[in-house]
């Protein structure tokens, strides 16, 4: 009985790995690029908030909330830099002036 | 018929007289004399009860609500954390602006929209596709597969890879090198890698000593524009689609500018009829929306980089708000940013915003603004 709702339920979790990875390898063209987009999207909208926009800390933090948590946010208000930690990569965005507003590094 | 005579109208009311007498902003908006004002009350309390409600409706927040009538600053409100002087996310309005930017530089010669990008010195759109315009570019219908999801698509969206992962770079180049669907000026696809090849191909019309500086040049200092950042690609490219932020008194100013026919004061910075032809249908776009799901066909009217309210009598398309005035002009950005250019009746509606859900409904918002500044209907 038990080793045959084992099989099931590898049979079925093997099923859903093969559907991923096909969805994966189908969409390649953007999917190898996944893992940076967390950091990425938060360090360049909290740098655009804090130093173009001129919210707070609170306020910015809240602006880039995704539905994935993320890890470790630095921010270095002299330089004008932030720095995001997220899905094990870490991407920073610059404020570079007036009109450039912040760019990603 | 109705055309002509709405043509007619417009020439015997507005054009001619007013010119002597219009309000224009300086370096800032004239507001009304104390006591002239002219708005109605109970339909101001309508319209805060849905703009600024006492208790935030789930998923719709606005950050700031600017209205301009007959040139003059007749309302302003901004919600706690905003102030007059902040600057506010433009998000996908920047594409408006950038239609401003080619619009600008047609009228002072530097190109022509109906020739080919690769004309001016680029090989930007490689191989038979060479033959793809400013025009199509600013109608959407370059004919590049683009994905426009955000946050609900992050495997597939084309966009979040162009500005955040493997397009971020060079965004220009990323998005031309996309694969095609369709030739050049047959599909429409609302699509920010378009704004991103207009503005990457600007570059090389200009050289890049000109283009650095160009849309302050040719649009945001002769508006009185203070505030404005445009952000930009690894190569400094204008993020065209996206990435411009300013006040919403400043956005306001580029809807003066196209509810007087690209005419700023005494000097035309568009040229003539610039702003209603960017609320045309194009042939790729009435193509497209047969296809399209009701829902769009609706509400979905797309010129030269702006939505619009345009209708098609052809093609047997309705304006898409048929109370208002078919020249209307509507700047749509991501989480909820507004703006609306009713040239006929002279008003412009700023809306700022953080709506993280859906609610926000332009038709409701619409005649609840309008029953504040034009009580006898904006039509």
């Amino acid at each position: 009985m038990w080793r045959w709702l084992r099989r099931i339920v590898l049979g079925l979790f093997g099923l859903i790995l093969m559907a991923l990875l096909v969805v994966v390898a189908w969409n390649w063209r953007y999917a190898r690029a996944f893992p940076d987009i967390l950091s990425s999207f938060t360090a360049k909208e909290y740098c655009t908030c804090r130093y173009v926009i001129g919210r707070g800390d609170e306020a910015c933090r809240e602006y880039t909330e995704y539905f994935i948590p993320i890890g470790e946010l630095r921010f270095d208000d002299e330089a004008k830099t932030v720095e995001v930690d997220a899905l094990f990569r870490t991407n920073s965005a610059r404020y570079l002036s007036e009109r450039y507003g912040c760019r990603l590094e | 018929m109705k055309n002509f005579l709405f043509s007619a109208w417009l020439a015997a009311t507005i054009v001619t007289p007013a010119l002597a007498d219009e309000i224009w902003p300086d370096a800032e908006w004239a507001i009304p004399a104390e006591g002239s004002s002219s708005l109605d009350p109970a339909a101001l309390e309508a319209l805060e009860a849905y703009a600024f409600p006492e208790v935030p409706k789930p998923g719709q927040q606005t950050d700031g609500l600017v209205i301009i009538k007959d040139g003059e600053l007749v309302y302003e409100r901004y919600a706690d954390g905003y102030t007059a002087d902040q600057r506010h996310y433009a998000w996908s309005i920047s594409k408006g602006v950038t239609n401003a930017v080619f619009g600008a530089a047609q009228y002072q010669g530097l190109l022509n929209i109906d020739e080919p990008v690769s004309d001016y010195n680029n090989t930007l759109i490689k191989g038979d596709r060479n033959t793809t315009t400013f025009r199509d570019l600013l109608a959407m219908s370059s004919g590049v597969d683009f994905n426009e999801a955000y946050e609900y698509g992050p495997f597939l969206s084309s966009v979040i890879a162009m500005l955040y992962t493997l397009g971020h770079d060079e965004m220009g180049e990323f998005a031309a090198d996309q694969p095609r669907i369709a030739n050049p000026g047959t599909v429409w696809r609302y699509k920010s890698g378009d704004s991103l090849i207009l503005m990457r191909a600007l570059r090389d019309v200009v050289g890049e000593e000109r283009y650095d500086d160009l849309p302050w040049e040719l649009l945001f200092e002769p508006l009185g524009i203070e505030s404005a950042v445009w952000e930009r690609d690894g190569e400094g490219i204008f993020v065209g689609s996206s990435y411009l932020h300013l006040t919403p008194r400043d956005l306001a100013r580029i809807g003066l500018l196209f509810a007087r026919d690209g005419v700023w004061k005494d000097r035309r910075i568009l040229p003539e009829g610039w702003a209603w032809e960017s609320t045309r249908l194009t042939p790729a776009f009435i193509n497209s929306l047969e296809e399209a799901p009701d829902w769009l066909r609706r509400r979905a009217r797309y010129g030269l980089h702006w939505w619009s309210n345009a209708g098609d009598e052809a093609a047997g398309i309705p304006p898409a708000y048929p109370d208002l005035s078919e020249d209307m002009l509507i700047g749509s950005g991501h989480w909820g940013q507004k703006l609306f250019i009713l040239p006929s009746a002279d008003i412009v509606i700023v809306r700022t915003a953080d709506d993280r859900g859906r609610g926000f409904d332009t038709a409701e918002f619409l005649e609840l603004a309008l029953a504040v500044v034009a009580p006898g209907g904006a039509g």
